[in-house]
């Protein structure tokens, strides 16, 4: 939990010589944790994604994986060990049938045929997609079309995997289901890092938030420590996630105990709120 | 009716619904291809109606599409054969001249027998022609001819923009229907000059959408380790030797039709 997997240390970079779209941003991603990035639009996440991955160099600082210096030689070793599923899932699809799509990855790897054959098949098994393998990409909806997108990533067996905002297009039985793929990939020891606008799903999902603003990290920590900070929130514009304001207000009106843990989600909520009102009678 | 798709009408399903869509597709690429060349080349109408008649077997019967829908198919191609036919069966002259003839003003406007013959001939042919690789596109899906023609080592960068391209149409008509109902939506279609005014705007839009998108499908290609070789993993579809079998009975009776309709001297024949 403790190693750090990829390391960014004070990174520059901008895409036009008057608007710096990162100004020094230095950050540390452990293995197997569940970090979620938040931030406004434009205060650089996907930037900053690009730049981890190798696909924009940055104009000053370093990436680091796994204590490796990545310069040109190490590009393609970080492509490999970090993907990201793009916000839009039509701006990745490249290919004109799932299984073409899905194998995109794992044949730049250069991989034998088989091998690749079968990494398409556990990847579409592991989103439960096995089914769409011969659809054509026009032909699939927008659920299917994300589920496809993640699966491209799983294909190439990315340690560290990169959401960049992904429940933006989805209805809600779809986020369910890409939250179950989530914990399920967290529970396969993959490294998750999910830029979102979504409060109540970084508070109930993330192990360690990080706030972006403006090109900058502004706030790095567990989430109750940074969704408490109301500074953060503010210069951030961010709002606290219900759950914690509930249950603030309940502390304050000495309805529950002080020194209780927050709850993340709504069943650790009930429970704290069923034990605390039977101790209160 | 074909798919509709959010507005547009797309063939490519069709070929996703064959039951033809589990046959090799070089097989069926070079099978079309033989038997294109060979109508073209024989140039009989007995054989251009042979070959009219087994392709509407192929993809009503075995590749199990609707007769209407199939024939609604031609209606397209057929247009622009009327239009071709008017060229070639009619002649312009300013004296009389030709078998039949109609005075405009001081131009005549002629034909002949041999003229029509010939034309009635030429839409057969094209017809047959037509109907051949229609038959093969409504049996095999796009992506699958652009494969077959890489395995038979079409210039990669061929293959590759084939590819982009196929992809790109739908990602292109999607752009432009939402731009067109949005611009709907807000009355841009009111009159025939707001409709010039919306439909220029959409077009100059989708230029910068089009870069835009070509874009960030770059990017989502280098961060999949893309180094400038386009593959995908492609199904490997057998071959059976009744395929070959079908095929090669199908160019023999061909050519079996060609020599009888020549021998007896049917009519029409050469």
């Amino acid at each position: 939990m403790d190693d750090v997997i990829l390391k960014a240390e004070n990174i520059h970079y901008s895409y036009d010589s008057d608007k710096k779209a990162l100004k020094g941003v230095s950050l540390d991603i452990h293995e197997k944790e569940r970090l979620v990035i938040l931030g406004a639009n434009g205060s650089g996440k996907s930037t900053f994604f690009l730049n981890i991955n190798g696909v924009l160099k940055p104009e000053r600082g370093a990436v680091y994986y796994k204590d490796r210096l990545i310069d040109k030689s190490g590009i393609k070793e970080l492509r490999k060990n970090v993907g990201i599923v793009f916000q839009d899932a039509d701006n990745q699809i490249i290919a004109s049938s799932v299984r073409a799509e899905v194998s995109f990855g794992p044949m730049n790897l250069g991989l034998s045929r088989e091998e690749v054959k079968k990494r398409v098949d556990d990847a579409l098994n592991y989103m439960n997609i096995h089914h769409l393998i011969d659809r054509p990409p026009h032909y699939l909806s927008g659920g299917e079309k994300k589920r496809v997108s993640i699966a491209d990533i799983i294909a190439m067996d990315s340690k560290i995997i990169i959401f960049d905002e992904p429940t933006a297009s989805l209805d809600p039985k779809n986020v369910v289901i890409f939250e179950e793929a989530l914990d399920k990939m967290s529970g396969d020891g993959k490294t998750l890092v999910i830029s979102t606008h979504d409060i109540e799903f970084a508070y109930r999902f993330a192990d360690r938030i990080v706030v972006f603003c403006d090109g900058n990290i502004i706030a790095d920590g567990s989430p109750i420590d940074v969704l408490d900070n109301e500074k953060v929130l503010k210069t951030a514009n961010l709002k606290k996630p219900i759950l914690l304001d509930v249950f603030e207000t309940l502390v304050e009106k000495s309805i529950v105990t002080k020194d209780i843990v927050p709850p993340r989600n709504i069943e650790e909520f009930r429970d704290m709120f069923v034990s605390q009102a039977k101790s209160l009678s | 009716m074909a798919h509709q798709h959010g507005g547009y009408y797309s063939i490519d399903l069709y070929a996703f619904h064959s039951k033809l869509k589990s046959v090799n597709p070089e097989f069926k690429l070079i099978s079309a291809l033989v038997s294109l060349i060979l109508t073209i080349t024989l140039n009989n109408i007995y054989v251009s109606i042979y070959v009219f008649f087994t392709m509407l077997f192929v993809s009503v019967v075995l590749g199990g599409m609707d007769v209407k829908e199939y024939l609604s198919m031609f209606i397209a191609p057929f247009s622009f054969i009327v239009l071709a036919c008017i060229g070639i069966a009619l002649g312009l002259s300013f004296h009389e001249s030709g078998e039949f003839s109609i005075r405009l003003g001081s131009i005549y406007i002629y034909t002949s027998q041999f003229q029509i013959i010939v034309t009635m001939k030429l839409v057969i042919k094209v017809f047959a022609c037509v109907s051949i690789m229609q038959s093969l596109i409504l049996s095999t899906m796009p992506y699958e001819i652009i494969n077959a023609l890489r395995n038979m080592h079409l210039p990669k960068l061929l293959v590759e923009l084939m590819n982009l391209i196929y992809r790109f149409i739908f990602i292109l008509i999607e752009s432009y229907m939402n731009m067109q109902n949005s611009a709907i939506s807000r009355l841009g279609y009111r009159n025939f000059k707001t409709s010039m005014m919306s439909f220029g705007n959409i077009a100059s839009n989708i230029l910068i959408v089009s870069l835009k998108k070509a874009n960030a499908y770059y990017t989502a290609m280098e961060a999949r380790c893309f180094d400038g070789d386009l593959n995908f993993l492609q199904d490997e579809k057998r071959l059976y030797i009744r395929n070959i079998l079908s095929a090669v009975l199908f160019v023999l009776l061909m050519f079996f039709i060609w020599i009888v309709s020549l021998k007896l001297k049917f009519p029409f024949a050469i």
